[in-house]
């Protein structure tokens, strides 16, 4: 994971690149940057490459997970012990 | 002309019983638990049980905090919660995972050059959430919290900066840098099981 990414935006759009492909640009900057990134490959590879990951990451959170009871049973215990041991003034 | 004067007299503002506190907090945490879990185990590498452990301890000490008067009602309890588990994770169990294993946490394995000029992004909907999860394991640390606190769970840079004690600047390049060798990886991944040519 240390070797340098294939995909190398222009330094300087790095930042402006990043919040373009997040959709959070606005005003004169979303303007300079979809110019920039209509006539540079690189940048328009990138926020490509941006978008898709964004867009697929987002899909994990669909994913729904619960603690097994004996956890929930626990950590119930654990509040109670520590209300008894710690009750309040 | 007669006047009646009412007396608006306040009732003083009961405070809630230990048992009214708990049973708030119990669904609070709820509520959150697979949101919770779900940092966890990206945090923990995809390791379940490890991952359930530190929920769990995190639910014991968020209540301890909460009856202290750590949370204030009507602020964001989801980010309240992942502040305390990624402490947890920081203080605690990346100490023991480190104990535990030979390697280096913080190291994976080298991700492989892109080949393809034109990448097909339609190849990240076609992976199935284990190979993304597996991907997300192989970052680097600081990089898969980023990625599970903002592209995964929502939270915004600021919340996640705050959680992760470090400034918006970082956690959007340590983000711009995870997403990318995260899109590297998968398309290499598709590539060698035929999923794109």
């Amino acid at each position: 994971m240390n070797a340098a990414p294939a995909i190398h935006p222009c330094w300087h759009m790095r930042g402006l690149v990043q919040r373009f492909a997040e959709g959070s640009l606005a005003g004169v900057l979303l303007k300079y940057t979809k110019y920039h990134v209509h006539h540079c490959t690189r940048c328009r590879q990138a926020v490509e490459v941006l978008k898709a990951a964004i867009a697929r990451l987002k899909k994990l959170k669909d994913k729904a997970a619960e603690l097994p009871e004996d956890r929930w049973a626990s950590i119930e215990a654990a509040w109670l012990e520590h209300e008894q041991t710690n009750p309040p003034d | 002309m007669e006047m009646i004067l009412t007396l608006a007299w306040k009732e003083p503002k009961r405070e809630p019983s230990l048992a009214d506190k708990r049973e708030r907090f119990s669904q609070m945490a709820r509520e959150h638990q697979s949101t919770l879990l779900r940092i966890a185990n990206n945090f923990c590498k995809g390791n379940d049980s490890l991952a359930q452990d530190l929920v769990q301890d995190t639910l014991v000490s968020a209540y301890k905090s909460y009856l202290e008067g750590g949370f204030q009602e009507g602020t964001n309890a989801k980010a309240w919660l992942a502040k305390i588990l990624t402490n947890a994770f920081l203080n605690d169990y990346r100490r023991r995972k480190k104990w535990e294993s030979s390697q280096d946490i913080e190291e994976g394995p080298e991700i492989p050059a892109s080949k393809a000029a034109e990448a097909d992004h339609a190849i990240l909907e076609q992976i199935l959430d284990g190979p993304i999860e597996q991907a997300l394991e192989r970052l680097p640390e600081q990089q898969r919290m980023c990625v599970t606190l903002v592209d995964i769970e929502g939270l915004d840079y600021a919340e996640a900066a705050a959680i992760l004690d470090c400034p918006v600047g970082t956690v959007r390049s340590r983000l711009s840098r995870a997403r990318i060798a995260l899109y590297e990886d998968l398309v290499e991944y598709g590539r060698q099981r035929g999923v794109v040519q």
